[in-house]
Protein backbone atom coordinates (compact mmCIF):
# COMPACT_ATOMS: atom_id res chain seq x y z
CA UNK A 1 0.00 0.00 0.00
CA UNK A 2 1.31 3.16 -0.69
CA UNK A 3 1.91 4.89 2.32
CA UNK A 4 0.26 8.57 1.31
CA UNK A 5 -2.65 7.02 1.18
CA UNK A 6 -3.22 6.36 4.78
CA UNK A 7 -5.79 9.34 6.17
CA UNK A 8 -6.60 9.22 9.88
CA UNK A 9 -10.09 9.90 10.85
CA UNK A 10 -10.24 13.01 12.94
CA UNK A 11 -11.58 11.68 15.98
CA UNK A 12 -8.94 9.07 16.60
CA UNK A 13 -6.36 11.84 16.17
CA UNK A 14 -8.41 13.90 19.14
CA UNK A 15 -8.82 10.90 20.60
CA UNK A 16 -4.56 10.43 20.91
CA UNK A 17 -4.39 13.59 21.71
CA UNK A 18 -6.70 13.06 25.23
CA UNK A 19 -5.39 9.69 25.91
CA UNK A 20 -1.94 10.98 25.11
CA UNK A 21 -2.52 13.83 28.20
CA UNK A 22 -3.66 11.56 30.49
CA UNK A 23 -0.61 9.34 29.88
CA UNK A 24 1.54 11.96 30.50
CA UNK A 25 0.20 12.98 33.67
CA UNK A 26 -0.04 9.32 34.52
CA UNK A 27 3.65 8.80 34.65
CA UNK A 28 7.01 11.20 34.14
CA UNK A 29 9.07 7.71 33.71
CA UNK A 30 11.74 8.19 31.16
CA UNK A 31 11.04 5.03 29.12
CA UNK A 32 7.50 6.05 28.71
CA UNK A 33 8.25 9.57 27.63
CA UNK A 34 10.23 7.92 24.95
CA UNK A 35 7.28 5.29 23.72
CA UNK A 36 5.36 8.22 23.83
CA UNK A 37 7.42 10.50 21.63
CA UNK A 38 8.54 7.88 18.96
CA UNK A 39 4.79 6.59 18.60
CA UNK A 40 3.41 10.13 17.88
CA UNK A 41 6.92 10.31 15.51
CA UNK A 42 6.00 7.00 14.04
CA UNK A 43 2.62 8.09 12.91
CA UNK A 44 3.45 11.52 11.92
CA UNK A 45 5.61 9.33 9.05
CA UNK A 46 3.33 7.26 8.60
CA UNK A 47 0.54 9.91 7.32
CA UNK A 48 3.33 11.26 5.17
CA UNK A 49 5.08 14.49 7.47
CA UNK A 50 8.51 12.44 7.31
CA UNK A 51 9.89 16.22 7.05
CA UNK A 52 8.15 17.29 10.12
CA UNK A 53 8.90 14.28 12.20
CA UNK A 54 12.42 15.13 11.63
CA UNK A 55 12.24 18.34 12.78
CA UNK A 56 10.98 17.12 15.88
CA UNK A 57 13.34 14.42 16.30
CA UNK A 58 15.97 16.84 16.68
CA UNK A 59 14.47 19.21 18.86
CA UNK A 60 13.66 16.45 20.82
CA UNK A 61 17.36 15.20 21.44
CA UNK A 62 18.57 18.57 21.57
CA UNK A 63 16.79 19.51 24.60
CA UNK A 64 17.39 16.18 26.17
CA UNK A 65 21.08 16.90 25.89
CA UNK A 66 20.51 20.36 26.88
CA UNK A 67 19.04 19.06 29.69
CA UNK A 68 21.15 15.60 30.82
CA UNK A 69 24.51 17.52 29.93
CA UNK A 70 23.73 20.89 31.63
CA UNK A 71 22.07 19.88 34.67
CA UNK A 72 24.82 18.88 36.57
CA UNK A 73 27.34 21.77 35.72
CA UNK A 74 25.60 24.87 35.52
CA UNK A 75 23.29 26.85 37.91
CA UNK A 76 21.78 30.38 38.18
CA UNK A 77 19.15 32.47 37.17
CA UNK A 78 19.56 32.48 33.29
CA UNK A 79 20.04 28.66 33.10
CA UNK A 80 17.23 28.28 35.30
CA UNK A 81 15.25 29.90 33.04
CA UNK A 82 16.45 27.73 30.22
CA UNK A 83 16.23 24.43 31.96
CA UNK A 84 12.52 25.70 32.63
CA UNK A 85 11.63 26.13 29.23
CA UNK A 86 13.42 23.26 28.20
CA UNK A 87 12.35 20.58 30.33
CA UNK A 88 8.53 21.70 30.00
CA UNK A 89 9.09 21.67 26.39
CA UNK A 90 9.92 18.01 26.34
CA UNK A 91 7.20 16.91 28.83
CA UNK A 92 4.84 17.99 26.17
CA UNK A 93 6.53 17.03 22.81
CA UNK A 94 4.08 14.21 22.16
CA UNK A 95 1.29 16.75 22.24
CA UNK A 96 2.73 19.57 20.42
CA UNK A 97 3.70 16.90 17.68
CA UNK A 98 -0.24 16.21 17.52
CA UNK A 99 -1.60 19.27 17.92
CA UNK A 100 0.57 20.54 14.78
CA UNK A 101 -0.23 17.35 12.91
CA UNK A 102 -4.22 18.03 13.62
CA UNK A 103 -3.48 22.04 12.61
CA UNK A 104 -2.11 21.35 9.29
CA UNK A 105 -3.50 17.86 8.23
CA UNK A 106 -6.79 18.73 9.39
CA UNK A 107 -9.07 20.69 6.22
CA UNK A 108 -11.77 22.38 8.00
CA UNK A 109 -14.67 20.86 5.92
CA UNK A 110 -13.42 17.71 7.61
CA UNK A 111 -13.40 18.91 11.39
CA UNK A 112 -16.98 20.32 10.97
CA UNK A 113 -18.05 16.96 9.41
CA UNK A 114 -16.81 15.54 12.65
CA UNK A 115 -18.68 18.10 14.87
CA UNK A 116 -21.93 17.11 12.85
CA UNK A 117 -21.60 13.73 13.31
CA UNK A 118 -20.63 13.86 17.04
CA UNK A 119 -24.26 15.72 17.54
CA UNK A 120 -22.75 19.00 19.10
CA UNK A 121 -25.42 21.80 18.87
CA UNK A 122 -24.93 24.16 16.15
CA UNK A 123 -24.29 26.94 18.92
CA UNK A 124 -21.03 25.11 19.61
CA UNK A 125 -19.95 24.03 15.71
CA UNK A 126 -19.84 27.34 14.00
CA UNK A 127 -17.86 29.17 16.44
CA UNK A 128 -15.78 26.25 16.83
CA UNK A 129 -14.80 25.98 13.08
CA UNK A 130 -14.82 29.80 12.31
CA UNK A 131 -11.71 29.56 15.46
CA UNK A 132 -10.42 26.95 13.74
CA UNK A 133 -10.51 28.51 10.50
CA UNK A 134 -9.00 32.18 11.80
CA UNK A 135 -5.77 31.32 13.40
CA UNK A 136 -4.14 31.61 10.41
CA UNK A 137 -5.33 34.59 9.91
CA UNK A 138 -4.67 36.49 12.46
CA UNK A 139 -1.23 35.74 11.85
CA UNK A 140 -1.37 37.19 8.62
CA UNK A 141 -3.13 40.07 9.75
CA UNK A 142 -0.55 40.74 12.62
CA UNK A 143 2.38 40.61 10.01
CA UNK A 144 0.54 43.35 7.49
CA UNK A 145 0.23 45.11 10.85
CA UNK A 146 3.74 45.25 12.55
CA UNK A 147 4.93 46.05 8.51
CA UNK A 148 2.14 48.94 8.19
CA UNK A 149 3.58 50.38 11.98
CA UNK A 150 7.25 50.33 11.11
CA UNK A 151 6.16 51.99 7.74
CA UNK A 152 4.62 54.90 9.53
CA UNK A 153 7.31 54.54 12.45
CA UNK A 154 4.63 53.82 14.66
CA UNK A 155 5.85 52.14 18.25
CA UNK A 156 4.29 49.43 19.59
CA UNK A 157 1.07 50.11 22.08
CA UNK A 158 -2.05 48.90 23.56
CA UNK A 159 -3.97 50.68 21.25
CA UNK A 160 -2.02 50.57 17.99
CA UNK A 161 -2.39 46.75 18.30
CA UNK A 162 -6.06 46.49 19.82
CA UNK A 163 -7.24 49.17 17.42
CA UNK A 164 -6.32 47.56 13.71
CA UNK A 165 -6.88 43.83 15.25
CA UNK A 166 -10.79 44.33 15.82
CA UNK A 167 -11.31 46.63 12.89
CA UNK A 168 -9.98 43.76 10.81
CA UNK A 169 -12.03 41.23 12.82
CA UNK A 170 -15.33 43.10 12.43
CA UNK A 171 -14.52 42.93 8.33
CA UNK A 172 -13.13 39.55 8.32
CA UNK A 173 -16.36 38.07 9.92
CA UNK A 174 -18.67 40.14 7.97
CA UNK A 175 -16.92 38.72 5.41
CA UNK A 176 -16.64 34.81 6.64
CA UNK A 177 -20.67 35.03 7.70
CA UNK A 178 -21.72 36.37 4.01
CA UNK A 179 -19.49 33.36 2.41
CA UNK A 180 -20.94 30.71 5.08
CA UNK A 181 -24.50 32.07 4.09
CA UNK A 182 -24.17 31.96 0.61
CA UNK A 183 -23.19 28.07 1.26
CA UNK A 184 -26.80 27.72 3.29
CA UNK A 185 -25.33 27.90 6.97
CA UNK A 186 -28.34 28.78 7.81
CA UNK A 187 -30.69 26.13 6.72
CA UNK A 188 -32.28 24.47 9.36
CA UNK A 189 -32.45 20.82 8.16
CA UNK A 190 -29.72 18.55 8.26
CA UNK A 191 -26.80 19.44 6.61
CA UNK A 192 -24.77 17.48 3.80
CA UNK A 193 -21.46 17.02 3.87
CA UNK A 194 -18.64 16.41 0.89
CA UNK A 195 -16.42 14.53 3.58
CA UNK A 196 -17.08 11.18 4.60
CA UNK A 197 -16.28 10.60 7.96
CA UNK A 198 -15.28 7.00 7.99
CA UNK A 199 -13.14 4.86 10.06
CA UNK A 200 -10.68 2.77 7.91
CA UNK A 201 -8.60 -0.11 9.22
CA UNK A 202 -5.80 2.25 10.43
CA UNK A 203 -8.31 3.65 12.48
CA UNK A 204 -8.97 0.74 14.22
CA UNK A 205 -5.51 0.09 14.16
CA UNK A 206 -4.74 2.91 16.35
CA UNK A 207 -7.53 2.56 18.43
CA UNK A 208 -6.67 -1.14 19.39
CA UNK A 209 -3.02 -0.40 20.03
CA UNK A 210 -4.05 3.06 22.36
CA UNK A 211 -5.95 0.45 24.12
CA UNK A 212 -3.48 -2.09 24.80
CA UNK A 213 -0.73 0.42 25.55
CA UNK A 214 -3.66 1.98 28.09
CA UNK A 215 -4.56 -1.20 29.65
CA UNK A 216 -0.93 -2.44 30.56
CA UNK A 217 0.27 1.56 31.43
CA UNK A 218 -2.19 1.23 34.42
CA UNK A 219 -1.37 -2.11 35.24
CA UNK A 220 2.38 -1.28 35.74
CA UNK A 221 0.97 1.68 37.59
CA UNK A 222 -0.72 -0.17 39.84
CA UNK A 223 1.73 -2.88 40.56
CA UNK A 224 4.20 -0.02 41.36
CA UNK A 225 6.86 -0.26 38.43
CA UNK A 226 5.99 2.74 36.11
CA UNK B 1 -37.66 28.49 13.76
CA UNK B 2 -38.01 30.87 10.95
CA UNK B 3 -35.50 31.54 8.50
CA UNK B 4 -34.70 35.01 9.62
CA UNK B 5 -33.87 34.36 12.77
CA UNK B 6 -31.85 31.53 11.71
CA UNK B 7 -29.73 33.62 9.41
CA UNK B 8 -29.26 35.85 11.92
CA UNK B 9 -28.04 33.91 14.46
CA UNK B 10 -25.04 31.93 12.31
CA UNK B 11 -24.58 35.27 11.36
CA UNK B 12 -23.61 36.07 15.33
CA UNK B 13 -22.42 32.55 15.99
CA UNK B 14 -19.67 33.45 13.26
CA UNK B 15 -18.74 36.64 14.30
CA UNK B 16 -18.19 35.14 17.76
CA UNK B 17 -16.10 32.52 16.09
CA UNK B 18 -14.10 35.21 15.13
CA UNK B 19 -13.73 37.04 18.30
CA UNK B 20 -13.40 33.77 20.71
CA UNK B 21 -10.28 33.36 18.48
CA UNK B 22 -9.25 36.47 19.30
CA UNK B 23 -9.61 36.23 22.94
CA UNK B 24 -7.91 32.90 22.97
CA UNK B 25 -4.41 34.27 20.89
CA UNK B 26 -4.64 37.46 23.74
CA UNK B 27 -4.56 34.49 26.06
CA UNK B 28 -1.75 32.41 24.81
CA UNK B 29 0.70 35.55 24.22
CA UNK B 30 0.20 36.80 27.21
CA UNK B 31 0.33 33.37 28.91
CA UNK B 32 3.55 32.64 26.87
CA UNK B 33 5.31 35.86 28.44
CA UNK B 34 4.63 34.80 31.97
CA UNK B 35 4.57 31.79 32.67
CA UNK B 36 8.35 31.64 33.37
CA UNK B 37 8.69 34.65 35.81
CA UNK B 38 7.17 33.26 39.49
CA UNK B 39 6.49 37.41 39.97
CA UNK B 40 4.72 37.67 36.23
CA UNK B 41 2.89 34.53 36.91
CA UNK B 42 0.75 35.89 39.49
CA UNK B 43 -0.10 38.68 37.29
CA UNK B 44 -1.24 36.57 34.38
CA UNK B 45 -5.15 36.99 35.19
CA UNK B 46 -4.73 40.66 35.45
CA UNK B 47 -2.37 41.45 32.63
CA UNK B 48 -5.38 39.20 30.46
CA UNK B 49 -8.26 40.90 32.10
CA UNK B 50 -6.70 44.34 31.02
CA UNK B 51 -6.14 43.28 27.15
CA UNK B 52 -8.65 41.50 26.14
CA UNK B 53 -11.64 43.59 27.58
CA UNK B 54 -12.05 45.53 23.93
CA UNK B 55 -12.31 41.82 22.62
CA UNK B 56 -14.74 40.86 25.04
CA UNK B 57 -16.86 44.06 24.47
CA UNK B 58 -16.81 43.41 21.15
CA UNK B 59 -17.55 39.92 21.06
CA UNK B 60 -20.73 40.98 23.01
CA UNK B 61 -21.50 43.82 20.72
CA UNK B 62 -21.50 41.37 17.73
CA UNK B 63 -22.49 38.30 19.01
CA UNK B 64 -25.55 39.29 21.66
CA UNK B 65 -27.02 35.49 22.52
CA UNK B 66 -26.08 32.78 24.55
CA UNK B 67 -23.43 30.42 24.45
CA UNK B 68 -20.27 32.44 23.11
CA UNK B 69 -19.51 33.67 26.24
CA UNK B 70 -19.70 30.63 27.55
CA UNK B 71 -16.87 29.18 24.84
CA UNK B 72 -14.87 31.97 25.00
CA UNK B 73 -14.53 31.34 29.33
CA UNK B 74 -14.05 27.32 28.62
CA UNK B 75 -11.06 27.19 25.72
CA UNK B 76 -8.49 28.38 27.55
CA UNK B 77 -9.37 26.61 30.75
CA UNK B 78 -9.52 23.58 28.35
CA UNK B 79 -6.24 24.33 26.70
CA UNK B 80 -4.71 24.94 30.10
CA UNK B 81 -6.25 21.17 31.50
CA UNK B 82 -4.57 19.70 28.27
CA UNK B 83 -1.39 21.54 29.50
CA UNK B 84 -1.21 19.52 32.45
CA UNK B 85 -3.06 21.93 35.18
CA UNK B 86 -4.73 20.84 37.70
CA UNK B 87 -8.88 20.07 37.07
CA UNK B 88 -10.14 22.81 39.17
CA UNK B 89 -9.15 25.32 36.26
CA UNK B 90 -11.68 23.91 34.38
CA UNK B 91 -14.68 24.46 37.32
CA UNK B 92 -13.72 28.07 37.86
CA UNK B 93 -13.84 27.95 33.71
CA UNK B 94 -17.70 26.91 33.58
CA UNK B 95 -18.67 28.78 36.87
CA UNK B 96 -17.03 32.14 35.40
CA UNK B 97 -18.98 31.38 31.76
CA UNK B 98 -22.34 30.90 33.70
CA UNK B 99 -22.43 34.13 35.76
CA UNK B 100 -20.95 35.92 33.00
CA UNK B 101 -23.83 35.08 30.51
CA UNK B 102 -26.33 34.82 33.21
CA UNK B 103 -25.45 38.48 33.86
CA UNK B 104 -25.09 39.81 30.45
CA UNK B 105 -28.15 38.01 29.33
CA UNK B 106 -30.06 39.59 31.95
CA UNK B 107 -29.30 43.43 30.15
CA UNK B 108 -30.06 41.51 26.78
CA UNK B 109 -26.24 41.81 25.93
CA UNK B 110 -26.49 45.73 25.65
CA UNK B 111 -26.56 46.89 28.54
CA UNK B 112 -23.07 48.51 29.34
CA UNK B 113 -22.90 48.58 32.91
CA UNK B 114 -23.73 44.61 33.40
CA UNK B 115 -21.88 44.00 30.70
CA UNK B 116 -18.87 45.41 32.72
CA UNK B 117 -20.40 43.31 35.81
CA UNK B 118 -20.04 40.41 33.67
CA UNK B 119 -16.68 41.00 32.17
CA UNK B 120 -15.29 40.87 36.00
CA UNK B 121 -16.81 37.52 36.45
CA UNK B 122 -15.87 36.01 33.14
CA UNK B 123 -12.18 37.25 33.47
CA UNK B 124 -12.30 35.26 36.87
CA UNK B 125 -12.28 32.13 34.42
CA UNK B 126 -8.17 31.45 34.78
CA UNK B 127 -8.27 31.35 38.88
CA UNK B 128 -8.42 27.65 38.87
CA UNK B 129 -5.05 27.39 37.56
CA UNK B 130 -3.87 29.65 40.76
CA UNK B 131 -6.15 28.31 43.24
CA UNK B 132 -4.65 25.03 44.19
CA UNK B 133 -1.71 27.26 45.47
CA UNK B 134 -3.31 27.83 48.12
CA UNK B 135 -6.39 25.00 48.38
CA UNK B 136 -4.32 21.97 48.06
CA UNK B 137 -0.75 23.51 48.67
CA UNK B 138 1.59 20.30 48.96
CA UNK B 139 0.09 18.72 46.14
CA UNK B 140 0.46 21.40 43.74
CA UNK B 141 3.96 22.12 44.54
CA UNK B 142 4.80 18.33 44.16
CA UNK B 143 2.99 18.10 40.96
CA UNK B 144 4.70 21.20 39.62
CA UNK B 145 8.19 19.99 40.50
CA UNK B 146 7.63 16.65 39.22
CA UNK B 147 5.90 18.30 35.70
CA UNK B 148 9.48 19.60 35.34
CA UNK B 149 9.50 22.90 36.62
CA UNK B 150 12.50 23.66 38.29
CA UNK B 151 13.24 23.80 42.21
CA UNK B 152 13.82 27.29 42.33
CA UNK B 153 10.67 28.09 40.74
CA UNK B 154 8.91 26.22 42.91
CA UNK B 155 10.79 27.53 45.98
CA UNK B 156 10.50 31.63 44.76
CA UNK B 157 6.95 30.81 44.40
CA UNK B 158 6.11 29.14 47.29
CA UNK B 159 8.05 31.71 49.43
CA UNK B 160 5.71 34.57 47.13
CA UNK B 161 2.15 33.10 48.06
CA UNK B 162 0.81 33.63 51.82
CA UNK B 163 -3.13 33.48 51.73
CA UNK B 164 -3.14 37.25 51.33
CA UNK B 165 -1.72 36.91 47.66
CA UNK B 166 -4.72 35.21 46.50
CA UNK B 167 -7.01 38.19 47.38
CA UNK B 168 -4.57 40.42 46.12
CA UNK B 169 -4.99 38.49 42.87
CA UNK B 170 -9.01 38.51 42.78
CA UNK B 171 -8.89 42.24 43.92
CA UNK B 172 -5.83 42.69 40.90
CA UNK B 173 -8.27 40.94 38.82
CA UNK B 174 -11.42 43.16 39.08
CA UNK B 175 -9.49 46.96 38.72
CA UNK B 176 -7.77 45.40 36.13
CA UNK B 177 -10.73 44.37 34.31
CA UNK B 178 -12.82 47.10 35.09
CA UNK B 179 -10.01 49.57 33.85
CA UNK B 180 -9.65 47.57 30.42
CA UNK B 181 -13.46 47.86 30.16
CA UNK B 182 -12.84 51.81 30.77
CA UNK B 183 -9.85 52.04 28.19
CA UNK B 184 -11.87 49.56 25.46
CA UNK B 185 -14.96 52.02 25.82
CA UNK B 186 -12.73 54.76 25.10
CA UNK B 187 -11.44 53.08 22.20
CA UNK B 188 -14.83 52.49 20.67
CA UNK B 189 -15.83 56.09 21.05
CA UNK B 190 -12.87 56.94 19.77
CA UNK B 191 -12.49 54.48 16.98
CA UNK B 192 -15.22 52.00 16.10
CA UNK B 193 -18.35 54.62 16.25
CA UNK B 194 -16.59 56.49 14.26
CA UNK B 195 -16.47 53.92 11.82
CA UNK B 196 -19.64 53.10 12.01
CA UNK B 197 -18.50 49.54 13.37
CA UNK B 198 -20.81 49.13 16.58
Amino acid sequence: MDTREVKFDLRTKLMLLLVVNLFLLLSHTFIFELVLVFGCLLLITIDGQTQSALHFLTAFLIMLGIDQLGTPHMNGFAFTLVSFLVVSLRKFLPCFILGKWILTKTEVSEFVAVMWKLRLPQTAIIPLSVIFRYFPTIKEEWTSIRAAMKMRGIHVSLEHIMVPLLMSAVNISEELSAAALCRGLDNPGVHTSLVEVKFGYHDYAVWVITGVLAVSALFLKGVGIL
Amino acid sequence: MSNKTNTKKSKNLVSAGVFIALYFVVFLVIGCCCMPLPPLYLCMSSLIALVAAPVYLMLLNKAPMHGPVFIAAMLPCLFLLLQGNIWVVAVTGVIAGILAEIIAGTGNFHNHKLNVLSYVFFSQNLLGGFLPIWIMRDYYFADTLERGMSADFCNTLEAMTPIWVLYLMIAGTVLFALIGCVIGKRMFKKHFEKAGMV
